[in-house]
């Protein structure tokens, strides 16, 4: 699943620190996400999205959409 | 680095060094003359003895209040523990196998055989399980 959290981040002028901090992850947890290794929880999708100020839809796009 | 993979890397080192001890110890005295002294059962339990102490001391130094055990520190630790449990079954399995085949003509088996199952199987699957949690957040970012 991709996500488009760097670019939201960056729009938000938040560090990886600074958003794991809000959602109450770690650093590495949000690095992992970006980076697609790790697909967090509905919970921590819901929180992320909420800290970047966007839907859940566009925050993590499901692979099915991109085609 | 977080506090979790502190903690592994930590882990694996400690119960490394135990293993390595134990079965390097259990070699050098020979299991025929492992219980002709009482020394040798009081140096390996006095091993087993510092690695728990050294482990818990290593839990108080990393226990802060400012530590963040997230969902992702969750899924791989279930990940390592449910990995690290069954190769340390097939440890003890291999090892009673081994055994077993070896001694089989002589019908006995000597008991301290038994001791080093039991300590150095404690030893494997702390090791194994931490250095197995290790790789599982280097490849998993």
């Amino acid at each position: 699943m991709d996500n488009k959290i760097k670019y939201l981040r960056a729009l938000h002028n938040l560090t990886q620190e600074d958003l794991a901090q809000k959602v109450g992850c770690t650093r590495q947890t949000i690095n992992a996400i970006e980076k697609d290794k790790y697909t967090p929880s509905l919970l921590l999708g819901f929180k992320i999205s909420e800290v970047l100020g966007s839907l859940i839809t566009d925050v993590f796009i499901y692979s099915d959409e991109k085609k | 680095m977080n506090v979790s993979y502190k903690r592994s890397i930590a882990t694996s080192i400690i119960f490394g060094i135990l293993f390595c001890f134990l079965v390097t110890f259990f070699a050098v005295v020979g299991p025929e003359h492992y219980l002709d002294k009482l020394i040798y059962s009081i140096i390996s339990s006095v091993a087993v003895l510092i690695s728990m102490l050294s482990f818990a001391l290593m839990l108080l130094l990393t226990n802060k209040k400012e530590n963040i055990v997230d969902e992702r520190d969750g899924v791989i630790q279930k990940k390592a523990s449910s990995v690290g449990l069954i190769v340390s079954l097939m440890y003890v399995f291999l090892l009673s196998i081994v055994l077993f085949v070896a001694y089989r003509n002589e019908g006995v088996l000597n008991v301290s055989w038994m001791w080093f199952i039991a300590y150095s199987t404690f030893a494997f699957g702390y090791f194994f399980t931490s250095i197995i949690h290790v790789y599982f957040y280097h490849s998993e970012g």
